[in-house]
């Protein structure tokens, strides 16, 4: 019902020291009725940050918070507002609507502590909002509890709600709902070539389901777009946890070891492929890099004849990578005859492929 | 500071239908405590858990406001 069909007008006050989730929780605008946030106001006036306020604009939205109600209860409209309840006038304004006919109304929120709103108020900050020292905040919190007392003899309602607690990380429904909505989002942004927006979304999905591997995929992707291989590395190895059957993956996480020569690491992961995949080309050679890079060609032998071998079965001769790094292997292992005799291997697979050989094979 | 059409049809000057608003403003209120969660861990300022990431501290070329002034 719209505020116009209401009897009798309504005053709204949602208060709470800060960090006590008034905003969040229970947004003035969420009543339907005209509303003012006097804290949002600044922002505006401050071309949108809540970060060092100009005094002008402190002021200028003091006014025009004084004037907004002062004509809302004149004209006997309802309205609502935030108040953190330390100053005489939230009150004040609660009595005098109250003799103007209103119903008053208080929503409290209240945490146990006075260090969870210091916490939330300085994780707040970094966000972007307005910055309180936590012996503000406790001064607030202090002159905000003291008030509630007398605020309930003046407004004819009071609910008081306790929010001490964050939400229970469950997937519920909202929750995994929610998560899916990211998830598209960063799939669009991803498909879009927008990896950074991407990077976000996907965060966010795996915020609040942290078992959406699509998510945790994806976003190793992005990380891998952006050659942020240090993030993506650290993803795919939360994927792993997630996927652990999933040869994919490991080789995911292989690459992203590779690309930052964490060579045991990546050697690791590509093992873990040819657990599950033994002929995977790709994480055999890779493999035997790994081995070359920490000096132990004698390893990196086999997986790169495996490699080798693989390849030809998958139709690709004119692939010469693999024998390059088993001859560079033969060459550490000072086995010069098979060194050279790889080396005339590449050489003949590369003149195949420059005379179109290899492109009419394939 | 402006004007609002509800999206619900609570008549909130009715004492059981205000009870009713709180509660289902206070689920969706909940949601969106996820969100801006969500929101600070993908700018990497808390954890999964809801912890800070890092002993990040407020930017001192921001100094806060005082209490007075915060107040209202």
């Amino acid at each position: 019902m719209a505020s116009s069909d209401c009897r009798r007008p309504v005053m709204v006050v949602v208060a709470g020291a800060p960090g006590s989730g008034k905003s969040v929780l229970f947004p003035v605008h969420r009543t339907g009725f005209d509303h003012f946030n006097f804290h949002e106001r600044c922002a505006e006036l401050n071309d949108g940050s809540r970060v060092a306020l100009p005094a002008e604009a402190r002021t200028r939205a003091r006014r025009e918070h004084a004037r907004f109600i002062a004509e809302h209860v004149r004209y006997r409209r309802s309205f609502a507002v935030e108040s953190n309840l330390v100053e005489d006038a939230t009150l004040r304004h609660a009595r005098v609507a109250s003799r103007n006919g209103f119903i008053t109304r208080l929503i409290y929120l209240r945490a146990a502590d006075v260090e969870t709103l210091i916490e939330r108020v300085h994780k707040r900050s970094l966000g972007g909002g307005a910055v309180l020292c936590p012996e503000q905040v406790a001064e607030l919190y202090r002159g905000s509890i003291e008030k509630l007392d007398e605020a309930s003899a003046v407004f004819d309602s009071v609910t008081i709600f306790d929010n001490s607690h964050r939400p229970t990380p469950t997937t519920s429904r909202p929750r995994g709902e929610r998560a899916h909505a990211y998830l598209t989002a960063g799939l669009n942004a991803f498909e879009s070539g927008r990896f950074d927006e991407a990077v976000d979304a996907f965060r966010q999905a795996i915020f609040l389901d942290r078992e959406l591997a699509d998510a945790y995929q994806h976003l190793g992707l992005a990380y891998e777009r952006l050659g942020n291989w240090h993030l993506a590395r650290h993803v795919f190895f939360e994927l792993a946890r997630l996927r652990p059957d999933d040869p994919a993956t490991y080789f995911q996480l292989g690459m992203a070891c590779f690309e930052i020569h964490s060579w045991k690491e990546a050697a690791e992961a590509f093992r873990d492929v040819l657990a599950l995949r033994p002929t995977d080309a790709e994480a055999l050679q890779r493999l035997g890099v790994c081995y070359n890079a920490t000096g132990e060609p004698e390893k990196a032998v086999p997986f790169l004849l495996r490699a080798m071998s693989a390849k030809l079965s998958e139709l690709r001769p004119g692939d010469a990578s693999s024998q390059l790094h088993l001859a560079l292997a033969c060459c550490d292992l000072s086995a010069w005859p098979e060194a050279r005799s790889v080396f005339e291997e590449i050489r003949r697979i590369r003149n195949s492929e420059a005379n179109g050989e290899v492109k009419g094979v394939v | 500071m402006s004007e609002s059409q509800p999206d619900h049809n609570f008549d909130l000057s009715d004492d059981r239908q205000w009870e009713q608003w709180c509660e289902w403003e206070l689920q969706c209120g909940r949601e969106r405590v996820m969100d801006e969660e969500a929101r600070l861990y993908s700018m990497g300022i808390i954890d999964q858990g809801g912890r800070l990431a890092t002993d990040r501290r407020p930017s001192e070329t921001h100094p806060p406001v005082s209490a007075s002034e915060e107040a209202l």
